[in-house]
């Protein structure tokens, strides 16, 4: 008896563990995850990415994950309050309700940039913290594999030094593409007008100088006087780039184009949302292109 | 709405709502009379295991698939009639409500609950009328209540993914209590949703629902007609069904139809000496064609136009048999823009 029972514990000791329940809200923290827990996480993603990431459709099949996850992750400063709050309190899994143990938000070490000095509406769609879109910047790309790797060790210790191991190839890559990167962008001068205001981390990290966005405050779209404004301004100050975030139309984009010849550059602000940014590296490559190709 | 968090799981919240009819033709005040009152005051908290939820207070019951949403957040500006008829407006009761969301791997939600009622009560049938046309209580109801009149609810309701971007909300719902009689509440919903492409804000959204209801009780004091039954049941059917597409960020036009069949009972003269002498069920159908534009300012501020053809019988609309209806409507959200989970 004595010997089964130890051929029993001897094989449960050598079976690897079964892989941990992951869901993330964008493909952003998807990938990165999955590079740091490796065969060790199941990772489910809310958003395809393709999507407003403001805007994600509440879906059924992310209550059912989110029901049997181990750890809920999110970008935070409030990117996913219209969807991801509702779908983690209808999974009813005490574990990662927030502040619980398989909760992570990943801003805690974000400087918010944009942070209001009033919440009030008259400022359009703001985020009270400050803007949400720290994901295009790959020094907190660096930042969130980090986090996740701690976030992971802490649910599975025996493992904390291969998440760890695994962060720290996913930092080096980075790091090492950095200096591509800047080189790519640095003494163009680059000045550029976007869609949405999704992009002050990018700009501010490569020393790029945004002129205004599209919509003149967040979420709300320009009427005419706004449009004629803006282009009044980058011809001012010789704005040669429209970016325009992918799920945004192209209508109001082309025609600031056409009154100031400007040229018009359709942009991923997540994985996936184009065709050339299928990992998290690709999207900083992708963006860095748009602004130098 | 205010909410405070009692805990990591628990949550305390009181909906206020503030409204008011607009008279554009007053010379008096336009506004008429302003009304503030709260919608739901309850507490809730997911604390319990095994996928269980549990709400305490006043809310509005998860019974029907429009009957739970305010007024705010309907995708038209009004309730149908069938709606308002058979739930009596709202799905607002008082009580506690137990949900189940089982650990499987298809979504699926279960909700038990017992309350005072539901909604406005018998609303639509609990109604006679004399030879004269006057309206009164056709049911005798009873001031005194127990628990056994407590009224107990289920609702079952799944959401089918039918593919990216595609997806079939079905709900049915089955309810009965004590209020004026014996009151049964009964529905079948299904909400079809398309997204065309995830990179736009497309949106197709086809629903509909049907419902029953029915008070069985004795007669109140006014309804009795000598030689006449002097207890009965009245029933009354409904269903509406509405489609509409969200074009881009701003611009969402709708159609709806509605349907609606009260049973009552009304007491008639044959010898015309001012005295009733018989008692008969009357069945009054009514529907309504309304063609509906949304435009959204913003993420939190929408306009809303609607326009209402309703059909009816017997002069039922101040003595004709049609009508027209028209709302403007300008919603505006406070606070944090989040979303609840409806199936």
């Amino acid at each position: 008896m004595k010997i089964i029972i130890l051929t029993y514990l001897t094989v449960l000791s050598i079976l690897p563990a079964a892989p941990l329940n992951v869901v993330v809200t964008l493909p952003d923290l998807a990938d990165i995850t999955r590079q740091v827990g490796g065969e060790q996480v199941a990772v489910f993603c809310i958003a395809s990415g393709r999507e407003d990431p403001h805007n994600v459709p509440l879906k059924p099949s992310a209550i059912t994950r989110l029901a049997q996850a181990d750890l809920f992750i999110q970008l935070g400063l409030e990117l996913e309050h219209a969807y991801a709050p509702a779908l983690v309190k209808e999974s009813r899994n005490r574990k990662i309700q927030q502040d619980g143990p398989g909760f992570l938000d990943l801003s805690g070490g974000v400087k918010p940039l944009q942070v209001p000095t009033s919440v009030d509406r008259k400022g359009g769609d703001v985020h009270p913290n400050g803007n949400p879109h720290y994901n295009t910047d790959p020094v907190y790309g660096q930042m969130m594999a980090r986090g996740i790797a701690a976030k992971l060790g802490q649910l599975r210790p025996e493992s904390a030094s291969v998440f760890k191991a695994n962060a720290d190839k996913v930092v080096a890559l980075l790091q090492g593409r950095m200096a591509g990167w800047q080189a790519k962008l640095a003494g163009k001068n680059i000045k550029f007008v976007s869609y949405h205001a999704d992009l002050p981390y990018f700009a501010a990290r490569f020393g790029l100088t945004q002129v205004g966005t599209i919509q003149p405050k967040p979420g709300i779209e320009p009427g005419p006087r706004e449009i004629e404004a803006l282009a009044a301004a980058m011809q001012q100050h010789g704005v040669k780039l429209i970016v325009k975030e992918s799920f945004y139309s192209e209508r109001i984009p082309n025609q600031l184009a056409k009154m100031t010849g400007a040229k018009v550059v359709n942009i991923p602000i997540l994985v996936n949302g184009t065709p050339a940014a299928k990992d998290y590296v690709s999207l900083i490559d992708t963006l860095v292109n748009a602004f130098a190709p | 709405m205010v909410q405070s968090n009692i805990d990591q799981l628990a949550r305390a919240y009181v909906v206020f709502n503030a409204g008011s009819e607009l008279d554009p033709w007053s010379k008096t005040d336009p506004f008429g009379e302003v009304s503030l009152g709260i919608e739901e005051a309850a507490i809730e908290t997911s604390a319990l295991p095994y996928g269980l939820g549990l709400k305490v207070g006043q809310f509005f019951a998860d019974f029907s698939r429009l009957g739970k949403v305010h007024c705010h957040e309907l995708p038209f500006t009004d309730r149908p009639a069938s709606l308002k008829g058979i739930i009596g407006g709202e799905a607002k009761a008082r009580g506690l409500e137990l949900s189940w969301v089982p650990p499987v791997d298809h979504y699926l939600r279960l909700t038990l609950g017992a309350v005072d009622n539901i909604g406005a009560g018998t609303a639509a049938t609990g109604v006679f009328t004399t030879p004269g046309g006057d309206t009164a209580d056709l049911f005798a109801g009873d001031s005194n209540r127990s628990l056994s009149d407590l009224t107990c609810y289920g609702r079952a309701a799944t959401i089918l993914e039918l593919g990216e971007g595609t997806s079939l909300n079905v709900g049915i719902d089955y309810a009965r209590g004590q209020d004026q009689g014996t009151r049964e509440l009964a529905s079948a919903d299904a909400k079809f949703t398309w997204l065309p492409d995830a990179a736009r804000f497309d949106r197709l959204e086809i629903g509909g629902e049907l419902l029953h209801g029915k008070t069985d009780g004795a007669f109140g004091p006014s309804a009795l007609v000598a030689g006449e039954a002097t207890s009965g049941s009245a029933t009354a059917h409904g269903a509406y069904v509405y489609a509409q597409y969200r074009i881009g960020k701003d611009w969402e036009p709708g159609l709806r139809y509605d349907w609606f069949r009260p049973e009552s009972w009304s007491q008639s003269d044959a010898d015309s000496d001012g005295i009733a002498d018989g008692l008969a069920r009357t069945r009054q159908s009514q529907s309504s064609l309304s063609a509906y534009l949304n435009y959204n300012l913003s993420e939190y501020s929408r306009l809303r136009l609607e326009v209402s053809h309703l059909n009816g019988a017997s002069g039922a609309f101040n003595g004709k048999d049609d009508d027209w209806l028209g709302f403007l409507q300008w919603t505006v959200t406070m606070g944090p823009h989040t979303h609840s989970f409806q199936p």
